[in-house]
């Protein structure tokens, strides 16, 4: 069984709940990326831009077509991690809900400090620092939830 | 507060001499789902549940029950 070859609908949605952690971790580095560009001078935010920018096609060339292949793999209704029974699917939903409330505390944290950061920083740069804040809260919480507790014996 | 749910899930799947992976193809969830559900991890959907009872030939209770039953 080989990465893209999944055995059955359930595994192949194990799989894409995975990749979707790690994509999310990996765009949570992305935007960082641009936060720590916009806030650093050349050439360490040449540095930064170029990391973003290969970061963004790795994305693009690698995990999408990995995603849809793996998502399309058994014919008729394509998979869908977010609405499977499974482990996996549940510690996917677990994660988007400590993700919100990781958006949410941080949006009020940002405007209790308005005058020190607001004030101080564009709106692109705000934005890429609460995408940054939200996926990585994601992403780290999915790891958390999924991960493996030495449960994984496979005997008869 | 919902009470910790006990289940026999090894012990009917090692009746059956059955693996995890076996099991889950079975019912249609991944090997993951399944030794999740076996050291009381993952609470399993009534679906799940009614899906692992019937392959068993016996009723959800006798798979799964709370722990101040």
């Amino acid at each position: 069984m080989s990465f893209f070859s999944p055995r059955n609908r359930a595994e192949a949605s194990d799989r894409l709940a995975g990749m979707t952690g790690y994509a999310a971790a990996f765009a949570a580095l992305i935007y960082a990326l641009n936060v720590g560009q916009a806030l650093t001078v050349p050439p360490v935010s040449t540095y930064l831009d170029d990391a973003g920018l290969i970061g963004g096609l790795l994305i693009v060339i690698v995990f999408l077509p990995s995603f849809f292949i793996i998502k399309r793999r058994f014919g008729g209704p394509a998979v869908n991690p977010w609405k499977s029974d499974g482990f996996m699917s549940a510690a996917l939903q677990r994660a988007g809900l400590t993700a919100f409330a990781g958006t949410f505390l941080s949006l009020i944290l940002l405007t209790l400090l308005d005058r020190l950061i607001l004030e101080r920083v564009s709106a692109a740069v705000l934005l890429d620092l609460i995408l940054a804040i939200s996926l990585a809260c994601f992403a780290m919480s999915f790891f958390l939830f999924s991960r493996d507790e030495g449960e994984g014996e496979d005997s008869v | 507060m919902s009470a910790p749910l006990t289940n026999r899930l090894r012990v009917l799947r090692a009746e059956s001499g059955m693996s995890q992976s076996d099991l889950a193809a079975a019912i249609e969830v991944s090997r993951k789902t399944i030794s999740t559900i076996e050291v009381g991890r993952f609470v399993p959907s009534t679906v799940i549940a009614l899906r692992l009872a019937r392959f068993f030939k016996v009723t959800v209770e006798d798979v799964f029950a709370l722990a101040d039953d």
